[in-house]
């Protein structure tokens, strides 16, 4: 039985947490086009202590989290990204990025309450991220670096995904979600917890191969395996980039012929194998 | 001979699994599942694997450990995770999981979509004969068997009664939703569905679940109740101001309040009219206005007047 099986059976009704509000789409394309996706000050329908925001925002029933604390979860969230280099607007360049993530996933992890069944709600994470940390999409993704898409606020038009609208939006790219999911599914050190000091966590193209394969990305238990075996095989992230997306798209090859979660302890042996004859 | 690029290797045939039984929440899958979103629910599961099926289909000796692996697959949610290993002994006859209760499912699991996925896979396998096609990589899938739960339906917050109308309105098919009064009433009783007996709706209704007839007509079903409760709110002034009342002081009311208590009819009433202005045609004209009823009614008022008291 898997070890995640605690995290899987046994909620606690004791432990319920309180929700989060929501918005629909509709709010989050209003405010996109309202800022066209650049957001530096705090917006006018954005939280304050006493106010959840302005805009049609769905209240989930029952107990609710309250806008002093989500106004309270913003400061720690920034107090610890300073803390790892990054007071707030500060410029990223291209290897912060990973850094900003992966403190930012493991700030969320910790300190932002959410009930297992709100973790996959894209209506709260956009809220969260237009209303709560309204200027994160803007400061990790600036628009100018994105200049070559086009329309990047217009909700209407094909290549959602390809675009900064998706950052703000609450699908898997959101730019809260996907650092909260890959520290969700790796751990807030992204899996290199336990290794040598000299090992460099996963990039964000390398992290990208393994999170936007489903198959993978959403086996915790296998995700966990695979990018410890990448960090064994090759600590350092030079020249690697091109090896995990080999290894990853292998593994996916096999999964539907080998369960791996029912291999045990044979699971880190076996991917070794699977990395050797892959990559050679 | 086997292909040395891809996995070649026999498997063994769906038929050799067989489910007895799934109940989730004490009802029996598939079945209209309404539940609370936090909160779990108990999962039972009775299986019947053919040892022998298995065996001589994939050709594996009897020395190879099988393992009966259930998974719960919910993509939304970033789940696919085991929850119970049997190993599958060989043995005279079927084998069956002698106790079926597996544990407790998070509700979210379920509302978000669960796939129940059931595999015979192998460990340490060890072919028949010398050179048989059977699987020789640990993990191997010999079968497979997906369950998807859905939690369609009405469930028990809305009994459905078929009845005989003594009207001379259009028997095609209408329905009359009884609604008690006061906003604390237990929503079981509060939302009694009458639906004529003779009617197409009727027939609808009682067509296989999940065929397209019953799903039109749970649809139509659905958006007749929708209206109605639209209009029974929008109808009583003293029902929007309570509601009004209760969504502003919503933090600081006891927990035992009429719109924090699942059972009752305010907490529906809330939660429907949030849900009906999420999203959809109607969300989209509020937009962007606070999540207030008021606000909302007005909105509809001025979108319907005819509806106007």
């Amino acid at each position: 039985m898997s070890e995640y099986l605690e995290l899987l059976v046994k909620v606690d009704i004791a432990d319920v947490l309180p929700s989060i509000p929501m918005i629909s789409e509709a709010v989050i394309s209003s405010c996109f086009r309202e800022n066209k996706g650049v957001v530096k000050e705090k917006p006018a329908y954005a939280i304050s202590e006493c106010s959840y925001g302005l805009g049609h925002i769905v209240m989930p029933p029952g107990s609710r989290i309250t806008s002093k604390e989500l106004s309270k979860l913003r400061d720690l969230v920034i107090m610890d990204l300073e803390k790892a280099g990054f007071p707030l607007g500060k410029k990223l360049l291209r290897d912060d990025k990973a850094v900003w993530d992966k403190a930012l996933g493991a700030s969320l992890f910790d300190n932002l309450k959410i009930s297992f069944g709100q973790t996959g709600e894209a209506g709260v994470w956009a809220y969260l991220t237009l209303f709560v940390f309204w200027d994160f999409p803007t400061w990790r993704f600036p628009k100018n670096e994105e200049a070559d898409e086009p329309d990047l606020f217009d909700s209407q038009l094909a290549k959602k995904s390809t675009r900064p609208f998706a950052r703000s939006a609450g699908g898997p790219r959101n730019v809260l979600r996907k650092c909260w999911d890959r520290a969700f599914v790796l751990g807030p050190d992204l899996g290199t917890d336990g290794l040598a000091a000299n090992v460099q966590s996963l990039g964000e193209d390398e992290l990208v191969n393994i999170f936007e394969r489903t198959t993978i990305g959403n086996n915790r238990y296998l995700a966990a395996a695979i990018v410890e075996t990448i960090l064994l095989k090759r600590p350092l992230r030079h020249d690697r980039m091109e090896v995990v997306r080999l290894f990853t798209k292998v593994v996916l090859r096999k999964t539907p012929t080998t369960h791996f979660a029912s291999l045990g302890r044979q699971l880190g042996p076996t991917l070794s194998d699977i990395f050797d004859s892959a990559i050679g | 001979m086997r292909a040395e690029t891809a996995a070649s290797y026999l498997q063994a045939s769906n038929l050799a699994i067989s489910i007895r039984s799934i109940k989730i929440a004490e009802k029996q899958v598939p079945a209209d599942l309404e539940l609370p979103l936090d909160g779990t629910s108990k999962l039972e599961i009775s299986i019947e694997i053919d040892v022998d099926s298995v065996f001589d289909t994939s050709q594996l000796d009897e020395s190879s450990e099988i393992l009966l692996v259930l998974d719960a697959i919910c993509d939304n949610l970033r789940i696919r995770e085991t929850i119970k290993t049997w190993q599958i002994l060989p043995s005279i006859g079927p084998w069956s999981n002698i106790e079926s209760a597996i544990g407790l499912l998070p509700n979210a699991v379920i509302n978000n979509g669960l796939q129940l996925d059931l595999t015979l896979c192998v460990i340490n396998p060890q072919p028949k004969t010398k050179h048989s096609l059977a699987c020789d990589f640990n993990g191997g899938i010999l079968a497979r068997y997906r369950v998807p739960v859905s939690v369609r339906g009405e469930g028990p917050l809305l009994p459905i009664e078929f009845i005989r109308f003594d009207s001379t309105l259009d028997p095609i098919w209408q329905i009359h939703l009884d609604l008690e009064n006061g906003l604390d009433a237990p929503s079981s009783s509060a939302f009694r569905v009458y639906i004529s007996e003779k009617s197409y709706l009727a027939d609808g209704l009682k067509s296989a679940l999940y065929s397209n007839e019953s799903n039109l007509a749970f649809s139509i079903l659905i958006h007749a109740i929708s209206d109605d409760v639209i209009r029974y709110v929008m109808f009583d002034d003293d029902i929007i101001n309570q509601l009004i009342d209760a969504n502003r002081k919503i933090l600081t009311l006891p927990q035992e309040h009429w719109s924090k208590v699942e059972s009752t009819i305010g907490y529906l009433l809330n939660s429907w009219i949030q849900q009906l202005c999420n999203g959809n045609e109607l969300g989209d004209i509020v937009a962007e206005y606070r999540m207030d009823p008021s606000d909302q009614v007005m909105e509809i008022r001025k979108r319907f007047p005819g509806w106007r008291k």
